[in-house]
């Protein structure tokens, strides 16, 4: 909350604190909905290049001239054209709800998201808490989908991600957890200043979290599927899996209600990026150390998360998905029991090297 | 429920099996759910209706009910002539046309006692293989598609696009060809066929090591589909089930050696036959690898055809109003899904009395009912994908 | 346990092999074709849409009588190598592009075009009579001088 006492001070002095905070509250808000909007925009495009080029054929080329960039906009102007079509039997204030939640879910959390040093729009002290339970959000808007809907596939669907996303979010939880002991603090931007220096003081790449010690390595590795599992996306994909439920939950939505749910996963991948490269892969450091880093710090740091972006995209076009009854046993019998096991590792690799604070 | 025809709906339970009640009933109190997986569904591989009693996610059973393909293709025959029922037997199983062409028209020449000229029978089985090869690649990438792999599919359809270009070079269709004739085939092969052939072969066997890599041996793929609806030999052929899926079951019976027709005793190839090498005999993992191993398989076919085509007439000579000796005849091929079958009925006119066509897909698809109890609904999509069911030749 | 792990192992391995496909396809060129701007070469042995040229065309009947779905329908006048037909339509709403048709005419009149992108926006335009709504004549002489399903002399026709 710098930018408020600064602002009251320097130039709003008159206006009382409380409308100072209202005034950069909407405008985060307005500058977050602009990057969320890029977000999904170039998100989509580069998903369908991508799969494209992986799967031997080309994918847009025609929209804007250079290979289709303005593919997401054209469609997205023809989703706003759409007709809006609710069931009839379905519940309606539920099934309008839905979506607002699925989506302001997704960008809730990008409060909290820093990308510099002080550039974040509310530099809370429980960052990874807030945006943790902020995106737990989506399930009760998933759910709200399926029901409402009136369709027994779409409940499958719904009633597939009550279980996987309540069951995943503790493994996130547990996985992040070394990284806090380590840091110390749950504050995001604190977080990264920590991984400035690793071993021997050395900075750049040995100072990331996830190249401190092997336990750490692991829950790198494991609260990346686990965001997976998160974000649904494949191979953890089965609320919306398009060969047995057509869409998942969002069969019945159309038009604007249908982008909703589409832009909040992209914007939701980009929020489980962002939180891995911030809590494991040094955020905005780049490789070399700090003295030495010449690139803009919110230039590095959103090319580590379109590097997170672009592995989440390879991984759904290599992998086939999971069974329901099989995610719930990666979970609860893999990653949770890991989960438990990486605190405990890292604490005593903590307390034998002497590295707690 | 507003325009909802409740006696039509209740006719077509009771139709199904089911007792009326349950569609009132279940919607209450228990986790019993009465779930239409429609003609329109991803992943019915055409327009096959299950009707799911499921508990939750666990399907209870699955009837089937079929006939929304249905296009009279037997009735037709009693109307048209032999040769120009050819473009029908194409539609059949639109997958594996020339198969289906060839079975018909070996029936007609086994009824009328017609000799095929040697060139005609080493470019039936050229053909014929090639398009096992497409069919097989259909399966794989629809399969991938199912349970959830998409790559795949658009790697084998690259494949299968290979194929079709060979095919239409020397028969002018993609799809339904119309090639294989009574008496030979339509038209001799281009002077590049031979050619092309080979150098899509020598190309294709890397590719199929890149699926398999990608796909057979993933250890996601093989939890999704070891031990899941394993299908025992002695209900296999209870069932009448025939082709990839009985082999699966580890039944060595393939028709093209054990009852050579054509050609097919002069050349040397293995029968793939499932061994349970992931799981169970016969579960679905073997039903998916039989058919990538018949696809190595039909290389080695079309490879030791292609050395030895003669020179000669492609077509044997035939009248022009052909008229075939009164009598009749039942023939069986090994189409990529199974055995198919003819039996043709001539009463010494242009015109047959009776055509039946025995659809393996057909066969196979009455086990599905007793194998899909007690699984979730994702392992009832993968044992269907597996059965490799053509509605286009279960319904006729 | 000790199950879980040695799976989850064996998991990791097979998808790094599999994203190792992806990666080198990633970098493969793409087989797609930017259709109407690039076309396939069609091969000679094309199966375009079935067209006649009726003043070849000596209303013989064969391709009515061969044909699986009867699609064709002709009435013909005069007798031996003056017969005319005064009506030739094709029901293409039938048609199955077969070829059968070609295989038994004996002067190679009706023929499979090299048209195979056919639009009808009106279901009558899809019967069509070749006598009222002729072809361009095919060159040649009428006698049969290729083989079944052969190459089609002439090139292009416009419906």
């Amino acid at each position: 909350m710098h930018f408020v006492p600064y602002l009251h001070e320097q130039i709003l002095s008159a206006w009382p604190v409380s409308v100072v905070v209202l005034l950069i509250a909407l405008i985060g808000a307005g500058i977050m909905l602009a990057w969320v909007a890029v977000v999904a925009l170039v998100a989509v495009w580069a998903e369908r290049k991508v799969s494209a080029h992986m799967q031997a054929r080309l994918g847009p080329m025609y929209v804007g001239g250079f290979h289709g960039w303005l593919q997401t906009a054209a469609d997205g102007l023809k989703l706003f054209l759409k007709e809006d079509i609710i069931p009839a039997m379905a519940d309606k204030w539920l099934f309008i709800q839905a979506p607002v939640l699925v989506f302001g879910g997704a960008l809730l959390a990008y409060a909290a998201i820093p990308f510099g040093p002080k550039l974040v729009v509310s530099d809370i002290n429980i960052g990874v808490f807030y945006i943790l339970a902020v995106s737990a959000i989506v399930a009760i808007g998933i759910i709200m989908a399926g029901w409402a809907s009136h369709n027994k596939w779409s409940l499958y669907g719904g009633m597939r991600t009550a279980a996987q996303f309540l069951s995943y979010e503790i493994p996130s939880a547990l996985h992040l957890m070394p990284v806090i002991m380590y840091a110390g603090t749950l504050n995001l931007g604190e977080i990264v200043q920590s991984q400035e220096t690793g071993l021997f003081g050395w900075g750049g790449i040995f100072g990331w979290y996830a190249f401190r010690n092997p336990f750490l390595f692991l829950s790198f590795i494991c609260y990346y599927i686990s965001s997976l599992a998160e974000t649904n996306r494949t191979p953890f994909d089965l609320p919306e899996t398009e060969s047995e439920l057509v869409a998942g939950f969002h069969t019945e939505y159309t038009g604007i209600r249908f982008s909703f749910f589409f832009m909040a996963e992209y914007a939701d991948m980009f929020v489980v990026a962002a939180l891995s490269t911030l809590l494991f892969c040094g955020g905005w450091n780049c490789v070399l150390p700090r003295s030495v880093q010449f690139v803009p710090d919110p230039v590095v740091f959103v090319l580590k998360c379109s590097a997170f972006i672009f592995l989440t995209m390879w991984l759904r076009w290599t992998l086939p998905r999971f069974r329901v009854d099989q995610l719930m046993a990666l979970c609860w019998k893999f990653l949770i029991p890991l989960g438990l096991l990486n605190i405990v590792g890292s604490g005593l690799w903590m307390y034998i090297f002497g590295q707690v604070k | 429920m507003t325009g909802v025809d409740e006696e039509a709906m209740d006719a077509d339970l009771k139709s199904l099996g089911f007792r009326v009640e349950e569609r009132r009933t279940l919607a209450s109190g228990s986790d019993e759910l009465l779930v239409n997986m429609g003609p329109q569904h991803p992943s019915t591989h055409g327009v096959l209706r299950l009707l799911l009693r499921t508990d939750g996610e666990e399907v209870q059973e699955a009837v089937p009910s079929v006939g929304y393909l249905h296009r009279a293709a037997e009735k037709i025959g009693e109307n048209v002539t032999y040769d120009a029922y050819t473009p029908y037997t194409d539609r059949l199983d639109y997958l594996s046309s020339m198969n289906n062409n060839w079975a018909w028209a070996m029936t007609v020449e086994k009824l009328a006692g017609i000799e095929v000229p040697q060139r005609a029978e080493y470019i039936r089985v050229i053909v014929a293989e090639l398009n096992r090869i497409a069919s097989h690649l259909v399966m794989v990438g629809t399969y991938g598609i199912d349970l959830g792999a998409f790559t795949p599919f658009l790697l084998t359809f690259r494949e299968r696009e290979e194929i079709l270009d060979i095919l239409e070079e020397i028969s002018g269709g993609r799809l339904c060809y119309g090639y294989i004739r009574i008496g030979g085939v339509t038209d001799d092969i281009t002077p590049t066929f031979a050619a092309k052939c080979r150098a899509f072969l020598r190309q294709y066997v890397p590719k199929l090591d890149a699926i398999n890599e990608l796909l057979s041996y993933n250890r996601i793929f093989i939890r999704r589909t070891a031990n899941v609806g394993p299908l025992s030999a002695e209900r296999a052929v209870a069932y009448g089930c025939t082709g990839p899926t009985l082999r699966a079951s580890g039944v060595d019976w393939d028709l093209r050696r054990d009852e050579p027709y054509s050609i097919y005793d002069r050349f040397d190839w293995n029968v793939c036959i499932g061994r349970g090498e992931k799981g169970t005999v016969g579960d679905t993992w073997d039903r998916y690898m039989v058919r990538v191993r018949e696809m190595y398989e039909c290389v080695k076919m079309c490879e030791q055809a292609l050395e030895g085509i003669p020179e000669g007439p492609f077509r044997a000579k035939m009248p022009r109003k052909f008229k075939p000796p009164i009598g009749e005849c039942y023939f069986r091929a090994e189409n990529p899904r199974g055995e198919l079958a003819f039996y043709v009925v001539s009463d010494g006119s242009k015109k047959p009395v009776r055509v039946k066509v025995r659809a393996p897909s057909f066969c196979n698809l009455s086990a599905v009912q007793e194998l899909t109890r007690n699984m979730l609904v994702s392992d009832l999509v993968a044992v269907l994908g597996s059965f490799d069911l053509v509605m286009g030749e279960v319904d006729r | 346990m000790v199950n879980i792990v040695q799976e989850v192992f064996e998991g990791f391995t097979t998808s790094l092999k599999g994203m190792k496909v992806t990666l080198r396809e990633l970098f493969s060129p793409g087989c797609t074709l930017q259709y109407p701007d690039e076309r396939r070469v069609m091969p000679e042995r094309l199966r375009g849409m079935v067209v006649n040229d009726a003043s070849r065309c000596i209303a013989c009947n064969a391709c009515v009588n061969v044909c699986p779905v009867g699609c064709i329908e002709s009435e013909g006048e005069g007798k031996g190598k003056d017969r005319q037909p005064m009506r030739f339509t094709i029901d293409y709403t039938k048609c199955l592009w077969c070829a059968l048709c070609t295989e038994v005419c004996p002067t190679e009149s009706i023929f499979m075009s090299e048209d195979y992108e056919t639009v009808f926006r009106d279901r009558t335009q899809m019967i069509r009579d070749f006598c009222s709504n002729p072809i361009p004549p095919k060159p040649g002489d009428r006698k049969r001088t290729t083989k079944p399903l052969g190459v089609p002399l002439s090139g292009r026709v416009a419906p």
